[in-house]
């Protein structure tokens, strides 16, 4: 099973709904063009809801973390939301989970777009 | 790659090929003949069955003028148009006498051809391809005489019958050998394509198996890069077990001139071949960077070496713990760069710390901040260092291995060896998969940091 990508949009910010394995190959390369796409299509305001992500391996969190990179260089933001456990655990045992913002719940991290501004 | 390796292999395939090819090709003409053979001479017995009956019909009814004989031929072919296409009775002159049927277009037999079926009273028969179906065409020799005709024996006399007959199909005259033919076709038929298919294959295989070559040579290189027991000047025991032939794990230990321990254990991120020459890469800058170390600390070391594996891309990283451990002083100074926590069991407590203190992980952050510790040890302490294929070597079961399990060997392992520690530890994790093979590339390190006797010309800062 690989990774299922859709979007939908809460005010100004795209919410990116992932489900599936975000692990190399399909998964990371999936995400990869997606978030390019969304940049290049003008989304600033990104928020990456993980609440279907079962698993990721080293790679997944590379990518995330290189997703992270694409939107702020284009001057955008990316927040994280509903990880899963194992998930979670990865950030904290790598120490990245100083990079992202991550939230439970989509209207606190879409308001959390808006106190910002 | 050499593309005339295996000069045998390709011989003999060059051999089946041939081979094959010859059997398409004699089972197309061997069905030609068959079909010719059969369906001709089945056609020229229903043809001369057809003669005779004409024969004993004229001769029971009497005919002998060529109008009665239009007449009778007219009937017999009435409903008949699936079997017979045409029959035509020819005077030895050449002279059609009577016809009926519905004519393919064709030459009326030549003056030489009736006069040989006429004096040898032998039949002639050829197959020719009509518009609806085959049709063998049968010429035939005719006993009964008709007025104003000179009989037969006389010169000029006797006259032939050519017969149209629309063949049947050979598979219904002869069906197992039709099918016998199909099944031989087709085998002939695989048997060259998957001959063509390994051909074609070949090179691409050849080029796999030297690449497995090259790689179970990088696995060796790669297992004489890990220390020695005697490197370092400690007890130490370690294991490197890559998911594939070759990983991105390693472990080291060694002795800087200052006299102190480096210990090492690092994961680079993803498996096979490119994690293990990403590997080498950060091996070498670890040792580097270790053997340079001033007295600024590691936290910056490990901020050097961030800098370096980073790139705008990067997408690939390495967790890494980092220790010096002063066996005069007694004391372990270490970076964790997002690693699993090793632990340290200090003889007294026999309770394990985790070495958490440090940053994220190495090569994907720009400007990445670390923080080093440093420990004072009051007696011996074991130190276990792993990487992630230990906690997630995953059991049939799918449960994951987990630091709880760790914790009883280690504990009650606080009196053995290092490589006693070592070998629990790994039965402990080969019971828990149950011969399974572990998903990433598992490493175990275990060092035991005794107090060097200090001498009293030599104190400790």
């Amino acid at each position: 099973m690989s990774l299922n990508l859709t979007t939908h949009e809460n005010g100004e910010v795209t919410i990116l709904d992932a489900s599936g394995k975000l692990t190399l190959g399909e998964g990371t390369s999936s995400l990869r063009t997606k978030i390019r796409e969304m940049v290049e299509s003008g989304s600033r305001r990104i928020v990456l809801n993980m609440n279907g992500v079962t698993y990721m391996d080293s790679s997944g969190l590379g990518e995330l973390v290189a997703s992270h990179t694409t939107v702020t260089r284009a001057g955008g933001e990316i927040k994280l939301l509903n990880l899963a456990k194992g998930v979670d655990d990865l950030l904290k045992l790598t120490k990245l989970y100083t990079v992202f913002e991550t939230y439970e719940d989509e209207a606190s991290v879409v308001d959390s777009f808006s106190v910002a501004k | 790659m050499n593309h005339n390796e295996f000069p045998w292999f390709k011989t003999a395939m060059a051999v089946a090929a041939g081979v094959a090819t010859l059997l398409l090709v004699d089972n197309f003409f061997m069905y030609r003949y068959v079909t010719d053979r059969f369906v001709r001479y089945e056609g020229l017995q229903q043809a001369v069955t057809e003669v005779h009956s004409l024969e004993s019909q004229l001769r029971r009814e009497h005919v002998d003028t060529l109008d009665n004989l239009q007449r009778v031929l007219t009937a017999r072919l009435q409903d008949r148009n699936e079997e017979i296409a045409w029959m035509i009775v020819i005077a030895a002159s050449g002279q059609v006498q009577a016809s009926s049927g519905i004519m393919e277009p064709h030459a009326l037999p030549s003056a030489d051809r009736i006069r040989a079926v006429i004096e040898r009273g032998e039949s002639d028969s050829t197959l020719r391809d009509a518009s609806r179906r085959r049709i063998l065409i049968a010429l035939l020799p005719m006993k009964r005489h008709f007025q104003p005709q000179p009989p037969l024996g006389t010169p000029g006399g006797g006259s032939v019958v050519e017969v149209g007959l629309y063949l049947q199909p050979v598979e219904s005259i002869v069906n197992p050998l039709g099918r016998n033919l199909l099944i031989s076709t087709l085998a002939a038929f695989l048997l060259l394509t998957s001959i063509i298919v390994s051909l074609l294959r070949m090179p691409g295989y050849v080029r796999g198996r030297m690449l497995e070559n090259q790689v179970h040579l990088a696995r060796s290189v790669q297992r004489r890069l890990l220390p020695e027991t005697a490197a370092g000047g400690i007890e130490f025991a370690g294991e490197c077990l890559p998911a594939d032939e070759v990983g991105g794990d390693f472990f080291d230990v060694f002795r800087t001139n200052a006299g102190e321990t480096v210990l090492v254990l690092a994961d680079i991120s993803g498996k096979g071949l490119p994690a293990a020459i990403r590997m080498g890469v950060v091996h070498g800058a670890i040792r580097a960077l270790s053997l340079a170390k001033e007295d600024s600390g590691i936290a910056c070391m490990a901020e050097r070496l961030n800098d370096q594996l980073r790139d705008e891309n990067s997408r690939e990283f390495v967790t890494l713990f980092w220790a010096f451990y002063n066996p005069k002083r007694h004391d372990l100074l270490y970076v964790n760069a997002g690693h699993l926590p090793p632990l340290l069991v200090a003889s007294m407590s026999g309770e394990p710390r985790r070495l958490e203190t440090g940053g994220p992980v190495l090569g994907l952050l720009p400007k990445a901040r670390y923080q080093e510790e440093c420990i004072n040890l009051d007696g011996d302490a074991t130190l276990i260092a792993y990487s992630d294929g230990l906690l997630e070597a995953t059991s049939p079961a799918g449960e994951e291995f987990g630091e709880s399990r760790l914790l009883p060997v280690v504990r009650g392992s606080m009196r053995q060896s290092a490589q006693e520690v070592l070998r629990h530890v790994m039965e402990e994790a080969d019971r828990f998969m149950e011969g399974g093979r572990a998903h990433d590339d598992l490493t175990v390190l275990i060092a035991k940091l005794t107090r060097e006797p200090t001498t009293p010309s030599q104190p400790a800062p």
